[in-house]
This record gives C-alpha cells, structure tokens and sequence, in this order.
C-alpha cells in the first residue's frame, strides 16, 4: 500500500425525482414461524412499507464506504456530496469522513428529499460536480507536500442521478471545463495538485417498475484523461451489484469466497452443516493462485460478480505455528451482519486462523511425474520415497491463503502453497571439513544424526536464558519518551543480561545457588539498586563466606567443567569455594560500572581477598565462540571474516589469562597419565591449599611452571586449533 | 532449494570435442568425446563434494530436446549418486526448445513445492551455434519464431514489474562455448517470456578461440567452482545476543533487498543481532521475502573419536579418552570442544524458542529485519532446527506499526516497586479504528439485515418489561437508522400501528405497554424533528 491511493467524491442527487417510491419493500413485522406468517398475512398492509429511492442510494453509497473503510481505513479516501447541500470547509475534504460512523453522522443530518421540485436542480449539480473536481485536487494528508507524486494524482467521482442524453452531454462539458480551470489553478497553487486521471461514473437510478435499456456500462473518452462510464440500474439487488462492480474495478478489489466452513449449531436442525462466506480484499491477493494456474480454474459467477472459491480447511486453527507467508492484505466480509460472516469474523477474532484449500489442480497445470518419466526415476533411495508420494497425494490438499486476525484486523495472507517442503530432510548442522579427504560415510552417519532437542536441552541454562527472553519480549509502545529509541533498550537489556551469564549448568557454581544468593545474580543486573538491594546482596555474600567457614557442600553441577583430577573431598570442596568466589568476583566486575551501590558491592567482594582480580578474560568458556571456516569455499565473505579472527588469535596469545589455563594444563597432565604426570597430579593435590596465597604474588605473576605449553600446543597444532583461552569478541571489536 | 538440471539433449550435443586429462604421472590423454558427455562430466563434478551430507539441495534432472520431448530422468532427490548415475547415459532427440523446456521445468518446481520462493533452474545446452552449420541455424530460426509471442510485447511493461518482484525461479545456463551477444539476448529473452529471472551464464571455451576446441579438467573444474559459489553456496554468519554469539551457515544466501522508503539497495551483513523476541501469537506469520534455514557448523577433523554432537557427551568423552596417551586423541578433543561450544548458544535458542512458542526479532542491516523461530523437522524424532524468515526492509509489516518502537517488556509494563519481574502475556494494542466486522453498524443494504434489526426490536417489546434496557437500545438503533437512510417517516408510521395493533391483541404483556406508550409518544417526536435524538428513559 505504498503507492497512492486512489480519490472517490461520492455525489448524491438530492433532487425531488428520489423522494419517489423505488419499489422495494420492506415489512416491520416479525417473520419467524410458518404458523405465524400466515396468521400476520392479513397484517401485512398495515406493516408493509416501501423505500424512497433516495433510501436506497444511501444504503449503496454505505456499503461502498464500508468495504472501503474496512480495506483501506486511513487510506480510505472518500468525501460525500450531496447536492443543495453545502459543506463549505474545503480545506480538510479527505480528513472530513474518517470512518464509516462519521458518514453514517452526515446522512443522519440530511432530511430527506423533499417531494417538490425545485428549479434550479441542475445549477445544483453543476455545483456539486465543481465541488468534487475541487476536492479531487485537494491535497490529501499523504500528498501534503508537493513532490512527483503529485502527478499521479487520480480519483473518482461517483454520480447517483438520473440521466438522459441532453443531461449527460451537459455534464461531461462540465466536468470537462471544471476539470481544466482547476488544472491551471494547480499549476499555480501549492495548494491543488493537477488531477492527472479521472474516472466520472454515472449511475441512472430507476425504480423497480422501470426497464432499463442495458446491463452493461457505456463508455465514453471525454479527454485523454476524463473517462466517463454510464452504469443504468434499477433500485435494490440491481443497485447493489452495480455498486459493488465498481468499487472491485475502481479499487482494484476481488472477492473470494470461502466455502465449507462448518458450523456447529446446525448439527439439530438437520440442515445444510457448511456455509459459505464472501470476503473481499485487494485483488493482489489472488496472485499468488496464478503461478499456479489461471485463475478460470476456481472462477465461479455469482450475482454478475466473479469470486474466487476457496475451502475451509480444518487442517489447522493454531496461531503459533508459523506458515510461509509472503503477502498480507486487509479483507472484509461482503454481507458483514449476516450470520455467517459474524460467525467467522468472531472465531477468527479470537485468535485463531484459517487455512484456504484450492480444490484440484488442473491436469494441464501440473506435471504428471509418470507421464514425462520413466521407470528410471523412481530408483530413488529409500529417503526420497516419502517425498515421491506425498507429492502424488498433496495435488488434493493444496493450502494457498491463510485467513486470521491480527490486533483485531482481519487479514488474509498468500501462503507458499504445496506440502512438499524442501527444507525437510536437511542435516542438522554444516559439515566443514579441513583436510581435503572425504569423510568416511560411517563418520558421517554419526554427524547427520538427528540431535533429539531432549538431550539438548539437559546441559543448557535453558530456563535462565527463558527468563532473557521474557525480560526482552517486545511489545508496541504507544507513547515515546523523547531521544529514545525504545528497541535499543531491548538491546542494552539483552548486552547486560548476557554479560556474565554462562550457557552450560556444567560451567557454573555460582548460578546454582540456592537462596539468598541467587538474589545476587538478579540483582546485580538492576541499572539502579536501592539500599534495601545493596544489603541484600551483602547478605548473599556473608552467606557464602559462613558456608565456607562450616565448610558446606555447594551445589557442584554434574560433570563440572573445572574440576581437576583431585581426590579429597576437602581439597575438592576448596577448589570449588574457590572457584565460586572467582565466578563472584568476575560476575560482579562486569556490572561494577553501572553504580556506585554496584561498585561498592564489587569493592566488598575484593576486600574479602579471596581470589585474583587481575583477569580480564572470560571464565565461562563455551561462551566464546570459535570461527570455522569453510576451506572448499571461496566466498569473499568469509575470508573477511577469518582475517578479522586471526587478528584475534594473534590478540588471545599475547593476554592468556592465567588462572584457567592453569587449570587447563593440569587437565592436559592428568589425561597424559605417565609417572612424571601422577606425580604432578600428587603435587598439584598437595599444593592446592597454596593456591590463595600464590593469588597474592606481586606482579609480574611469574609462573615458572608451563611457559611452553602455549608455544607447544601451538606448534602440534598447525592452523585450525585455537588457544585454549580466547577473549570473548564482543568485548573486543 | 529445488533445483532442476534441465539438459539439452538436442542434434548438437553430438558434437565433438577433444579432452584431455591429466593422469598422475603427468601423461596427457586426449580423448575424444561428444559434448554430451562433456555434460555428464561437468554434473558428475557439480555432484561430487557439494554440501551432501547436510543434504541442503534436493535436485531432479530432466532431459529435453523438441516442443513435446521432454522427460523426467530424475525426480527431486537429495541423494546426489543418483543423479549422477541418471546422467551417464545421454540420448540425443532431434529438436531443440528450450521455451517450453522452461515452461516444463517451472510447472514441474509448481507441483511438486507449490510457490515456494527460491526455486532454481540449471539449463545446461550449447546455445552457440557455427555459422556454417545450416541444420541448426534453421532450428534456431523456428525456435525464435515459436517462442516470441507477438501479443505478449505490448503488455511488455507491466509484466517486468511483476516479474521482477514475483519471479520466484531463476535461470542459470551452463554452456560449452560462450554464447555469442545474440545468442545471449535471445536466452535472456526466453527467460523473460517464461518469466523467470535471469541469473548467469557459464562456458567452457571462450568463443574467440576458434580453433582450439580442447578442453582439460580444469576448465570444467573453474566452471564447477564457479557454479557452486553462486548457487550451492551457503552464507556463513554469526548470530548474535548480546554478548552471546554462534556462527551458523545460512541457507539460501539472503539476497541485497531493496529499502522502498528510500531506494536504497540493502546488503545483508554478516551479524545477525538479536534485537529481542516476539511471541509467535503475536508475530502471527508475519510476511516474509525469504526464508532461511539456519544451521550450525560442524567441523569434521580427520582423527576420529566417535564425534559427539554436543557438550552433553564431552566430559564423558573425555573421561574415557583420558586412558588413551595419544597426543592425537587430546588435540583432536579440544578442537571437538571448540567446534561444540561454538554451536551452544544456537541450541540454546533453539530450544528456548521451541519452549516459549516464541521467536526473535533479528536485524539483518539498519532498518532491515527477520525474525527466528524454531521449526520441528522430523515427525517421529524430536528435532528441530531454526528457521529466518527475512521481512522487506522498513516497516512493511502492518501489524507492527514500527519494529523501531517495539520495547522490552521490562520497560513496556515495569514491575510496581522494585519486585521481581513476573511475566504475563500482553495483549497488542489494538488500533483504534471503527472496523464494521467488530462493532455493528447498521449496515440495511441487504433486505435481511433490516430484517433482523427489525425482528431484534420487535421481539424485544414483547418480552416488556423484562430486559428494557435491551430494548431500548434496539430503539436508538432503530430510529438511528431511519435518520440515516431517510426512512423515519415511513419506519415511525408503521411502527406506531405495528405497537398499537400488538397492545390490542394483547401481544405485549401489561406491564410493558407504557413502555411501548412512551416509545410511540418519542417516535411521533422524532417524525417531526430535524435530527435524531437518542431516546432515555428520562425524556420519556
């Protein structure tokens, strides 16, 4: 809807010809019962009435703002004109009538018309024409600064009147005059834009008991760009499709008609159990059915007007499920207070969302895989045997719109139709393979393994990273605090939030602590922390220190990442208070910055001295992320980005950390297993309570102990093998 | 994506040409062999190595030559050996029609994926033709005149606007010689006539060189590389929530998309930012330009250890590899270590999203989003993947007015004094605007909508004095209606004797008859009033 929309000036002829009878009734009396019925037949005189023509008019001309409002909403353009009755205020024509209950106010305000003639009927629609040409070069709130738009600037006027030769001819050369005088003032006001096209449709309104000459609309080119079509209908159902042929054309509008839909309630009464309802929407919609076929196919005539027909599919009512959509457009039901429409509107209204079936593709539009192939191309692997059948059988369950609500709008959505997806049945990761070789087809069975989201789920801090996710759930805001783009805070949330915050449990002490020291870890993430909050985080962290002095287990995760091959149980409850101490401290100094309080939490947990400060890298380590680089692959991207990564390698090796590699090496000497390891291991075990004070050597840390191993690893490793400790990257670039 | 490999099987891929091929000992062989063969060569190493373990593409073959020979060697696959042993055997037909080919190959993409988008077809021909060759010049001649289609010119112009945003296949041609400018023009013309979009052409030989119809291995391996960058490529980027990161291949390649506010050609940059989430009941399927699968990277080393997929298994791992000494064993774990961290936080999100029925809000450039949500992939095992869907640049998404002004909810509905955040979904705001399917409006241009108002109101007076409120309300609807379609005098008159008629014949219960004398009294007020007034029970 980015292009401009099209202009509609509705006139309506207020001449004393529609105070006439149109010869549609209508009857005040209750008709329900058969037994009833028969009873009131000889009531009906007294309850019988008949509408003016003029009443009919205004019924049409509502319709066609409703569809339109419904459609369009801001975008509806419309101004209404009645003749003999003035408006005057120009200046805000396309603001004037903002929904559907703002015109229904204005015909409120009209009387009737009156039964006399007056004389000057036709100076009065002379008039009004010059009004609407006037309010078609009105700027519109999307036009309001001259740009190139402004000449593609296009309306239509709609005449409800009667007409005969001479009065038509009049009018035209009116139009035609009007049209031009304004076209000059444009040039010249910055006010007007020029009308560059301009459909005027007359309408001859005739009551029932009159013949009109023909069906079908005459046409007539007054100027290159004043078109004129003459529609001739007679009051009521005539009138109404007439009205409703136009607003298609005009509007670029298509009906559809979705049939089949169930209903409940007619289960008792034995009758017809589905029902039909038509909707119309931009003709836009139907796109997406010719890729397939033309549209002939589901074309179907009903009442003069063409409809697509789709069926109801109760293939699926979930709104969570996310369908391929490519294209979303408005829609309104035709007959919106019929019973079945309220009934659809309602269900889709809560929530829930439709499916549209095609019925049969058309032989001739599809391919008939046995036709053009052989016994040949079914030497298919057992893999692509489920796809082979499913598209025999899909030709008869084809979804190609969906319909559903969204904040209270009813949309209908082109869905990318066929059940055969060809994402199904792809690997569940990106194989990238340094050597050259080929991988062994075993090996790759076991990487191509379908990974079960259970197993996944069991390592993962899934449920904190939920509460993430919850914190950053994004909702419109209707009011803008100034200067302040209201996503970016989501994106400040999401940084802090994830800052210190690990992604394995395996990884974490500190995160698996009971009460009250988990109200550290939420705490701590507050831009702004009260007193109150200040001193419960130092409670949280006396907690631990009155753990550690009566020396309580802590809730050591399974398979801890940095548990060393120590064997007592003290020195294995030391290593752990120790390492939850380092997870405090590093937890804390990332969010020192923020405040004072949280500064003077952090200076509380250095003052404690119960770990080194001096690291600045990460100690959740699969948090870091190592770039894979394809080799077979040349593409410019990628190469950018491993320049970019080797810069970090080359950063990483200048600032390893110390204390986790420590940790590391000895990992690596316990797994090497010789004498000289085991003895290690019985030195390291021996020397773990020295670990603190080591912490308070003066810089340079000097750890004469495993210079090389850096340099050795990276030398039996050529190229692909990172350092064992790289910085997290965000922090870098 | 869908690919078909649509291959000329025409009078002139019995050509001949000499190859040669390098053996190991640096011994040419000159072999000399048709073109067709050449064909099957070039497939044979456009299948070998490409991405086929993740099993990304899924490829049919089809043979064609003249209007109606055309046929099916090959359903979609994903199995690449099977493609390569339907090419080995080659028929030669006599015409040549690459139109309707095209035509062919675009319906069988349709009934087999439906519209997907990113659909592809690979026209392997030699569209080049030597001048001294009459048989071939006249076929092309008839080909030409059979496929423009005169009518078609004039609607030349609307056409290429909705083939440029809708066409949803493109065409590639690979091609023996390089096709000469006409030769060019008339292939991007078909491709247009059957409108798909024009992607590449690839040769083999260059045309200038007349004479040297030699062709080696590594001509047709440049070609294959090429081939393979443009279109079995895969997009490798890195996901990124705030200061978690995962690298992931993206598969398609997000294509540059068009910023329609201002003009401006967005390229899809390298980072994927997570911006927030959205849950799916309010995302609601918003529309998409694309969609992406998302998977992340395995890295494959030679020394074998059974490879686990996820950390889960690594301390286990290494707890059972502890016994072995080798320094292999260690290297090749911590590599496994790294290649694994490096994919946690994509299974973080991923099962986080499944679990919350929600996705994220992505930024693909400045102005330019996507979103994320996990997809169920296999139906008896529980196994998921995530999947992008890539929204039009701007705010092209009318649900949500603006993805600028989306907040979190921490700051959208701030917990009251200093608690902890509690979670609750949030209705969107809804815009407030008058729509005729949820508030009713007296819509009386079908007969049975008057009806039914009429009938409503009726009723209503026969259960007086029960339900007055009911009752009254259907009265101002009424005789607003009458306002509005000019009708009251008829309506009122007719009312008043329907009212008087039912208090004789005892219709309306005792009770409720002064309130059906007051409603006469206001509707013979309101006959001779200039506007409507809303009847209160006061003014009675």
């Amino acid at each position: 809807m980015d292009h401009q929309r099209n202009k509609a000036v509705l006139i309506l002829d207020h001449s004393s010809f529609f105070a006439r009878p149109s010869g549609v009734t209508f009857n005040v009396n209750v008709q329900n019962s058969d037994q009833q019925q028969q009873q009131d037949q000889v009531n009906n005189e007294n309850t019988l009435g008949m509408k003016s023509l003029w009443t009919c008019i205004v019924e049409c001309v509502l319709e066609y703002c409703r569809i339109l409002f419904d459609i369009f909403e801001d975008d509806a353009l419309i101004t209404l004109i009645v003749t003999g009755i003035d408006q005057r205020d120009q200046s805000s024509c396309w603001n004037r009538y903002k929904n559907l209950s703002q015109c229904m106010d204005f015909f409120a305000g009209i009387q009737p018309p009156n039964e006399r003639s007056l004389i000057n009927d036709d100076d009065l629609l002379k008039h009004s024409l010059n009004e609407a040409i006037t309010a078609l070069c009105t700027r519109s709130k999307k036009q309001n600064i001259p740009n190139d738009l402004d000449y593609t600037n296009s309306g239509h006027i709609i005449l409800f009147s009667t007409f005969n030769n001479k009065r038509i001819a009049t009018i035209e050369k009116d139009a035609q005059t009007f049209h031009q005088s304004h076209n000059h003032m444009a040039l010249e006001m910055t006010d007007f834009v020029p009308l560059t096209k301009c459909d005027l449709t007359l309408v001859d309104v005739r009551p029932l008991d009159q013949p009109i000459p023909t069906s079908n609309p005459e046409f007539n080119l007054i100027t290159s760009i004043l078109h004129r079509t003459l529609y001739y209908a007679q009051a009521g159902q005539m009138l109404f499709t007439r009205m409703l042929q136009i607003l298609l054309k005009q509007h670029n509008l298509a009906l559809t008609t979705v049939t089949g839909i169930p209903m409940k309630e007619d289960v008792a009464s034995r009758s017809s159990l589905n029902y039909d309802v038509d909707i119309v929407h931009p003709a836009e919609v139907h796109h997406s059915l010719r890729e397939r076929a033309p549209l002939k196919y589901w074309r179907q005539i009903k009442d003069d007007v063409e409809t697509i027909v789709l069926k109801w599919s109760a293939f699926s009512y979930d709104p969570e499920n996310y369908y391929d959509t490519y294209s979303a457009y408005r829609f309104s039901p035709l007959d919106v207070n019929s019973r079945e429409s309220a009934c659809l509107t309602n269900f889709l209204l809560s929530g829930k969302c439709v499916l549209l079936e095609l019925g049969n593709i058309p032989n001739e539009c599809a391919v008939n895989i046995n036709e053009y192939g052989d016994e040949n191309c079914f030497n298919t692997s057992e893999n692509d045997l489920s796809s082979l059948t499913t598209t025999t059988t899909a030709t008869n369950r084809l979804f190609s719109h969906m319909i559903i609500s969204h904040n209270q709008e009813l949309m209908i959505h082109a869905i990318a139709f066929g059940s055969n997806n060809p994402m199904s049945k792809i690997g569940p990761c990106y194989i990238v393979n340094d050597e050259k070789d080929n991988m062994s087809i075993n090996d790759l069975e076991e990487l191509m393994d379908e990974i079960d989201d259970d197993n996944l789920e069991k390592d993962l801090r899934v449920e904190s990273f939920i509460n993430i996710i919850r914190t950053t759930t994004l909702y419109p805001l209707e009011t803008m605090t100034s200067g302040k783009i209201p996503i970016e805070d989501s994106l400040r949330l999401l940084e802090r939030h994830t800052r210190r915050c690990p992604l394995l449990t395996n990884e974490t002490i500190l995160f698996n602590m009971p009460s009250p020291t988990n109200l550290l870890t939420s705490l701590i993430l507050r831009e702004k922390l009260s007193d109150d909050d200040v001193s419960k985080c130092l409670i949280a962290l006396k907690y631990i220190d009155n753990m550690e002095r009566n020396g309580e287990q802590l809730p050591v995760p399974n398979n801890f990442q940095y548990t060393t091959k120590i064997v007592t149980n003290k020195a294995k409850k030391d290593e752990a208070y120790r390492f939850l101490w380092r997870e405090i401290e590093y937890f804390v100094r990332g969010y020192k910055e923020t405040s004072d309080s949280h500064r003077h939490i952090y200076q509380n947990i250095v003052d404690r001295r119960k770990t080194d400060i001096e690291n600045d890298s990460s100690i959740y380590q699969s948090n870091k992320i190592d770039f894979i680089f394809p080799t077979d692959e040349t593409s410019s991207t990628s190469t950018m980005i491993t320049k970019r990564d080797k810069n970090l390698q080359e950063n990483n090796e200048k600032m390893n950390g110390r204390v986790w590699t420590e940790f590391n090496d000895i990992k690596q000497v316990v797994a090497a297993n010789s004498l000289r390891d085991m003895w290690n291991r019985k030195q390291q075990e021996k020397r773990a309570p020295e670990f603190d004070g080591r912490a308070e050597y003066p810089p340079p840390r000097l750890i004469p102990l495993y210079v090389n191993l850096n340099s050795k690893t990276s030398l039996t490793n050529p190229i692909g093998i990172q350092p064992i400790l790289t910085t997290n990257i965000s922090e870098k670039i | 994506m869908p690919t078909i490999l649509l291959i000329d099987c025409s009078l002139g891929m019995a050509e001949r040409f000499s190859f040669v091929t390098k053996q190991q000992n640096n011994m040419a062989t000159t072999m000399n062999i048709e073109k067709r063969s050449l064909v099957a060569k070039i497939i044979e190493s456009l299948m070998t190595n490409t991405n086929s373990p993740t099993k990304l593409e899924t490829i049919a073959l089809v043979f064609f030559a003249g209007r109606d020979t055309i046929k099916i060697v090959q359903h979609f696959t994903k199995n690449t050996d099977d493609i390569i042993k339907s090419v080995q055997k080659l028929p030669i037909f006599g015409d040549f029609s690459l139109k309707s080919a095209i035509d062919f190959a675009k319906k069988y993409l349709t009934t087999t994926f439906g519209g997907q988008r990113s659909q592809k077809i690979l026209v392997f021909t030699d569209s080049s033709h030597r001048d001294d060759d009459p048989i071939k010049e006249s076929t092309y001649n008839n080909s030409n005149q059979m496929d423009i289609d005169l009518r078609k010119v004039i609607t030349n112009d609307e056409r290429d606007k909705t083939s440029l945003s809708n066409s949803t296949t493109d065409i590639s041609f690979v091609c023996i010689r390089k096709p000469s400018s006409s030769d060019r023009a008339r292939l991007e013309d078909i491709t247009e006539q059957t409108q798909c979009s024009f992607s590449k052409i690839y040769w083999l030989l260059n045309r200038d060189v007349e004479n040297n119809t030699t062709i080696t291995n590594e001509m047709i391996q440049d070609v294959i590389t090429q081939i393979k960058s443009d279109i079995m490529d895969v997009f490798i980027s890195i996901l990124k929530c705030g200061h978690y990161e995962s690298q992931l291949a993206v598969y398609p390649k997000i294509k540059p998309a068009i910023l329609q506010t201002t003009g401006e050609l967005l390229q899809p940059s390298n980072t994927l930012t997570v911006n927030g989430f959205i849950e799916l009941s309010s995302i609601r399927s918003a529309m998409a330009t694309s969609k992406h699968i998302l998977l992340p990277i395995q890295r494959y080393t030679r020394p074998q250890p059974p490879m686990p997929m996820f950390a889960t298994k690594k301390s286990a791992i290494s707890s059972s590899s502890s016994s072995s000494t080798t320094a292999t064993a260690n290297s090749s774990l911590t590599t496994q270590k790294k290649s694994n961290a490096a994919n946690n936080f994509y299974y973080l999100l991923l099962i986080s999203l499944k679990k919350e029925k929600s996705a994220a809000l992505i930024s693909v450039n400045d102005q330019w989003f996507g979103a994320i949500h996990c997809q169920k992939f296999e139906r008896k095992k529980k196994s998921s993947r995530l999947i992008l869907s890539v929204f039009e640049p701007g705010d092209c998404i009318p649900w949500i007015s603006s993805f600028e002004r989306l907040g979190p909810y921490a700051l959208v509905f701030p917990p009251a004094n200093n608690s902890e955040l509690v979670y609750k979904k949030q209705q969107w705001p809804v815009k407030p605007f008058a729509r005729s399917y949820t508030e009713t409006f007296l819509i009386w241009c079908r007969q049975n909508n008057f009806q039914n108002d009429i009938n409503k109101f009726v009723r209503a007076s026969a259960k007086l004095p029960d339900k007055v409120n009911i009752f009254h309300r259907e009265l101002n609807k009424i005789c607003r209606g009458a306002f509005i379609y000019g009708l009251r005098d008829r309506l009122f008159h007719l009312l008043r004797q329907l009212f008087q008629h039912q208090i004789q014949t005892n219709k309306i219960k005792p009770d409720g008859i002064k309130y059906v004398q007051n409603v006469i009294m206001y509707m013979n007020r309101l006959s001779s009033s200039d506007r409507y007034i809303k009847y209160e029970e006061t003014s009675a």
